[in-house]
């Protein structure tokens, strides 16, 4: 069975491997160069070639028209070649000029291979061939439409600052630059991706990123089998733990001034063209109730706020479950007066409180999905709809018990508490109410203890997902996970991720 | 030999904490000793005292042959004395998890849910347990220390609770029927620690300083179990000798202003406890298994392990369950007297001067 899965997996997923051929340098032959990229791109209206001639040799402009800006175009390339007074008549000779003497842009580069060449047309950059020469010139002019940075949407903060990445990772690269105006913040290009060719960039702090991590990280990337990768998300995959776990090990943040402090921590921070979020490794599982204004708020409120999100988590989670656990087996524990409340309420309903709160949490979670995916002023509708026919509606028809909806509704909010592990505790929620339905607290405990080894079992880059409560590292453990000190102690010495790794 | 993942002794000590106060907590009247409550203290003196007794040949083993088990000294004989002593202590340990899960199955059925099958719930333990084993050792450990603070975390809570209840007059004079039923009850304890061999098994898989480590156990082990008394009898006297759980009876009863009915916290931390000490004992039957035979085999050991005692219980449930409460003292006695005295006795002295001509062997 599992052999016929995994050939059927292969049978539909099949790639057609070709042999990769060497590349193909750049002739002297100017025809042959054209011919070879006119095969390679095909008619592509927006892959432009220009002719033209220096001095009395035949030469080649090519650019993509909608990735560079023309006025650059315009300025960098053309108008000084074609105004150059001492251009040399040997075809290499003109080659060097216009590289050394000629261009006023900084950002360009030889090539040596036709494959390059057309790679950098993709991305934007003109390309200069000269018959006669067997190099090409690359000159950085991109210019292609983008969005501008903007607010963060996903990682709202009360006193951060308001800016968030965007989908061009050299303007990401310039946010995070802009803030850490050190040396040592390193940016290395890799590409990912056999058709789309997507360039990641690997940034890190060079003396506090343990050198094996970032090695580790460049590796997985560099043997990531991607065909086409437009998002983050994609090569998530590739740096996750071994272990199966519902938590992600592989961080995610929209923000720079985050990306900053993890790279300070001696994390390796993955910017993705075309995805204004970046990833983080390695990524503890007590990141997750992390967030910048942390820092920014007096410690003692930013314990309280730790200790919320805490709690948020463990209700989020766990109350659901509880609820139906002992609505169905462990009445005995409840306070008189409550338990008469409830039992009254319940009684009422026509269907056992492990169905009514699968039903209504599967309710929430359609009008939550629907809220999200419509346009904004659709999604309102969908979730007054949502609120009058599950608040109301249902509780009058006598469907759904009161204490049922404050539970979802407690449940809900406080998920929202710890937005960034939403979805895995979303469906641990299913999981214990069904757990709790069927085993009451028994259940839950041993689901508890299920995902507790689960996740002592991830490990992140060398690093345990549970770190710095298992194993325990007290230092790290009062200085910043369930109360954060002060700035003045904080301050004195950087936390560096490599220290927790025994 | 493979290289094992190790993890530190503190881990280590956590999880063997863990398993002797389920032995703590799991307490049970049932087949015990009438006695004057107050005799249970010097009871705990000397099972303490009996418990370094037998762990005289593990300090020997720890002196002479530091960071290797049994099995590791065994071969220095030959390999199938190794795999023979692996086989047993493999069996001793699934006994062990056999016992436990005796137990759970003892408060779940009477406590938990008295009118309901349990079956399916020794199915759904005993699968968990499988699970948590299969993730190895480190998992293991750090799950230990995490279930450990949560434990003294919620025991705190429940001796606080219960603290305004001692009544010094609850208190039974010592010895009022004589030493002889703190004794017997100091050598029922004292067998009970399973937990000396379990040591001695994960020797080679440990960093650190093992005989701290140790020691810390004995002596959090002293600790714990005077202050559960001392709650226990000084709040509810001569009624915890009449509970089925006395220590689950106390849990109930205690109370902080407006709250109650803290046994939900006590079946919490007994159900989590349970958990990691089967997970551990099935890893340790894998590991020994794995270390003689099929290494690659590693799931297979823990799965058979754990439909064999899910099997055994449910099928023979009353007979096994009731076994282990009423199995005679001196049964147990020789048992434990076997896998702590007797069989590394043998081992060591097997293995006496074969190391130091195996290590010139593997020099020249």
């Amino acid at each position: 069975m599992r052999k016929w899965l995994k050939s059927e997996i292969e049978r539909v997923t099949e790639r057609e491997s070709t042999p990769k051929a060497p590349p193909a340098p750049i002739e002297t032959d100017i025809e042959k160069n054209i011919i070879y990229f006119k095969e390679k791109l095909g008619a592509s209206f927006d892959i432009l070639y220009k002719q033209t001639f220096i001095g009395e040799n035949k030469a080649f402009l090519i650019m993509d028209d909608g990735m560079c800006d023309n006025l650059l175009v315009t300025q960098q390339v053309v108008n000084p070649i074609m105004t150059a007074e001492k251009m040399p008549k040997d075809a290499p000779a003109q080659m060097a000029y216009i590289r050394d003497q000629i261009s006023s842009g900084i950002d360009q580069k030889e090539i040596y291979n036709l494959d390059d060449a057309v790679t950098e047309v993709l991305s934007g950059v003109v390309v200069l061939l000269i018959d006669g020469a067997s190099v090409g010139e690359a000159f950085g002019v991109q210019g292609f439409p983008k969005r501008s940075v903007e607010d963060a949407q996903t990682e709202v903060q009360e006193r951060g600052a308001r800016e968030a990445f965007v989908e061009s990772f050299k303007d990401n690269v310039a946010l995070i630059r802009r803030r850490v105006r050190s040396p040592v913040a390193r940016f290395e290009i890799q590409e990912v991706g056999v058709t789309s060719k997507t360039r990641v960039c690997v940034c890190y702090f060079a003396d506090r990123a343990s050198a094996q991590t970032v090695t580790e990280v460049k590796d997985r990337l560099q043997k990531a089998e991607l065909d086409v990768v437009l998002g983050a998300g994609y090569l998530r995959p590739f740096l996750e733990s071994e272990v199966t776990s519902m938590f992600s090990s592989v961080g995610s943040t929209e923000r720079p001034d985050i990306a900053c402090a993890e790279m300070a921590e001696g994390r390796v921070v993955i910017l993705v063209d075309g995805t204004p979020f970046a990833l983080i490794v390695p990524y503890l599982f007590s990141e997750n109730f992390q967030s910048l204004d942390d820092y920014n708020h007096r410690p003692y409120y930013s314990a309280f706020i730790r200790l919320l999100k805490f709690l948020a988590f463990a209700v989020s989670v766990f109350l659901p479950g509880l609820y139906v656990a002992v609505c169905t087996f462990h009445q005995e524990i409840l306070p008189m007066a409550l338990l008469y409340d409830t039992a009254i309420q319940e009684s009422i309903t026509p269907f056992p409180v492990m169905l009514e709160a699968i039903f209504i949490h599967f309710i929430y979670e359609i009008v939550r999905e629907a809220g999200l995916r419509m346009p904004k002023s659709v999604g309102h509708a969908v979730s007054i709809v949502g609120a009058l026919v599950i608040g109301d509606a249902a509780v009058s028809a006598g469907l759904i018990a009161a204490p049922m909806l404050i539970v979802v509704a407690m449940t809900a909010i406080s998920s929202f508490v710890v937005s960034k592990i939403y979805y895995p505790v979303s469906i641990l929620r299913f999981a214990f109410m069904v757990i709790g339905g069927l085993t009451g607290f028994y259940g839950i405990v041993l689901g508890f203890g299920v995902l507790l080894s689960n996740l002592c079992a991830v490990k992140t880059f060398g690093t345990p997902f549970t770190a710095p409560v298992a194993p325990m590292h007290i230092g790290a453990l009062i200085r910043d996970l369930f109360v954060r000190l002060s700035w003045t102690r904080l301050g004195k010495r950087e936390l560096k991720i490599q220290s927790l790794e025994k | 030999m493979q290289n094992t993942p190790k993890i530190s002794v503190w881990q280590l000590f956590a999880v063997l904490l863990l398993s002797r106060l389920l032995t703590l907590l799991t307490y049970t009247t049932l087949g015990a000793e009438t006695m004057q409550n107050s005799d249970y203290f010097p009871s705990v003196v000397f099972a303490v005292l009996l418990i370094l007794l037998f762990s005289v040949l593990l300090f020997v083993q720890m002196h002479r042959f530091p960071g290797q088990d049994l099995v590791d000294i065994a071969y220095y004989r030959s390999p199938a004395f190794s795999k023979c002593i692996s086989v047993l202590l493999a069996v001793y340990f699934l006994a062990v998890a056999l016992e436990t899960l005796a137990r759970l199955e003892l408060f779940v059925s009477t406590v938990i849910f008295p009118n309901r099958q349990s079956a399916f719930l020794i199915l759904i333990c005993v699968a968990a347990a499988c699970y948590a084993a299969s993730l190895g050792i480190e998992a293991l450990g750090r799950t230990g220390a995490v279930s450990l603070s949560l434990f003294a975390a919620a025991f705190l809570f429940i001796m606080f609770a219960m603290a305004e209840k001692i009544d010094f007059l609850n208190f039974s004079p010592m010895f009022y029927d004589g030493v002889m039923p703190s004794l017997t009850e100091g050598l029922r304890a004292a067998t009970r620690s399973a937990e000396i061999v379990m040591f001695a098994a994960m020797l080679p898989r440990v960093s650190g300083n093992a005989k701290k480590a140790y020691a810390a156990w004995i002596a959090a082990f002293l600790f714990s179990s005077l202050t559960v008394f001392f709650f226990v009898f000084g709040g509810l006297g001569y009624f915890a000798l009449t509970q089925l759980f006395p220590i689950h009876a106390v849990a109930v009863l205690s109370e902080i202003s407006v709250f109650q009915r803290f046994d939900v916290l006590l079946t919490g931390i007994w159900i989590l406890s349970a958990f990691v000490k089967i997970s551990f004992l099935l890893y340790l039957v894998s590991a020994f298994l794995q270390k003689s035979f099929r290494a690659s085999w590693k799931n297979r050991y823990i799965a058979v392990s754990g439909i064999l005692i899910s099997a055994v219980q449910i099928f023979f449930a009353g007979s096994f369950t009731g076994y282990f409460y009423t199995v005679g003292l001196w049964t147990r006695t020789i048992i434990f007297a076997v896998f702590t005295v007797l069989l590394p006795a043998i081992v060591l002295w097997a293995a006496k001067g074969k190391k130091g001509e195996k290590d010139k062997c593997e020099t020249l």
